[in-house]
């Protein structure tokens, strides 16, 4: 039942105080047609995919990507990649209803490099918003993940992870061929988190060719072996005339695998 | 070699390191210079602390050992950081309670001076 006597900025300043309470946000929705974009405004804020039946779901509940609140969405998790794809394509355009997430997060596990397409297609350029994307990289050929990177002009945290021990014989040269050449790539000016190794070393050297340059102000790396070092010197130079806090990390156990058998 | 020369405006730095990259640490925070002037913290974590503490006597004697002069330079280096620029080191662990005892005992023998002197944090994490 709408208040009349109620401004609509009060309501919505009274719904905002209940941003973490997702059962009190559920009954706001039940009061009034006029609460349920506010609620749905927190209700959404964070969406998750974990795992293939969650985004199923997610389809059925929500059949037309235009009327769906994905819009509302901030953070955006996704863990099943492999099933992105298709149900991008499905329903036309699915992913993009995600259009003003601002954290984009993507956790590539080895089961999902199984005859994969170029999975990370339908999230380039998804919300021009981004500013912080998230990528486990252990399945995903670097040039792939080095596109998506450069779909997103104004991203300025960057953290990609994933770990040599799991990966194996996955073709990845050092040159990577890329699709986008962007005229204004991102220039990363909050923070770049980093586990190097072979799959994320070719993407670090990448990103430290673009002409504009990067200057994060937080820098935090994690070295796996010897040829680290050099790239862990190249980035502090790169980010010298910007950089406040450097945490630095030298993986231990992959260190010690490096020092048993050196030229693994 | 870590460089921190012309990184002038850093504030905070940490390392989370092995214990036979101590050396690493001492290399790096000598290219500090006095343009550094914002830098208000130095956190180190040294991860087997942890595990030679795990291990028992015996391993950790033979790391000890091995280390020991490396530390000791640290711990001067430590020192003249504290006496010039006012920066008091974070000595990062995580360890068992039990393990709590064994291990400010292995801080305190690796890095006497800065132990002594009460010029350390330890921060459990």
């Amino acid at each position: 039942m709408p208040n009349p006597s109620l401004p609509q900025e009060i309501l919505d300043s009274i719904v905002d105080l209940l941003y973490d309470n997702s059962n009190a946000l559920k009954d706001c929705c039940l009061v009034s047609k006029t609460w349920i974009p506010r609620t749905r405004k927190h209700l959404f804020a964070e969406i998750m995919f974990d795992i293939e039946q969650n985004l199923i779901s997610w389809k059925k509940k929500f059949p037309d990507p235009s009327t769906s609140p994905a819009h509302y969405a901030e953070t955006l998790h996704v863990c099943c990649l492999h099933a992105v794809t298709p149900a991008d394509a499905d329903a036309g355009g699915w992913i993009g209803g995600f259009s003003r997430v601002v954290n984009l997060k993507l956790d590539a596990y080895r089961a999902d490099i199984e005859n994969a397409e170029r999975f990370l297609v339908p999230f380039h350029g998804i919300s021009p918003t981004i500013k912080s994307l998230y990528v486990y990289i252990a399945a995903l050929p670097s040039s792939w993940v080095l596109d998506l990177i450069l779909s997103f002009p104004l991203l300025e945290d960057l953290a990609l992870d994933g770990d040599d021990l799991l990966i194996s014989n996955i073709d990845d040269p050092d040159e990577l061929p890329t699709s986008i050449q962007p005229s204004n790539p991102p220039t990363f000016t909050g923070s770049l988190e980093l586990h190097l190794g072979s799959r994320i070393r070719p993407i670090v050297h990448r990103l430290l060719s673009i002409p504009s340059g990067i200057c994060p102000r937080n820098l935090t790396l994690t070295a796996c072996d010897e040829e680290d070092h050099l790239l862990v010197a190249a980035l502090l130079l790169e980010c010298s005339d910007t950089l406040e806090s450097l945490d630095i990390r030298y993986d231990l156990f992959c260190m010690s695998v490096w020092y048993l058998h050196p030229h693994q | 070699m870590i460089d921190l020369s012309k990184a002038t405006r850093i504030k905070g730095v940490t390392f989370g390191i092995g214990s036979q990259d101590v050396e690493l640490v001492t290399m790096a925070l000598r290219t500090l210079t006095p343009t550094h002037q914002a830098l208000r913290q130095i956190s180190i974590h040294e991860a087997h602390y942890s595990i030679s503490i795990e291990l028992g006597a015996d391993v950790r004697r033979v790391i000890e050992e091995q280390t020991a002069s490396l530390w000791s330079e640290l711990d001067q280096l430590l020192v003249q950081l504290w006496e010039s620029r006012s920066i008091l080191p974070k000595m990062l662990y995580n360890v068992y309670p039990e393990s709590e005892k064994a291990m400010r005992e292995l801080v305190g023998y690796r890095l006497p001076e800065i132990t002594g002197r009460g010029i350390v944090d330890l921060v459990k994490i």
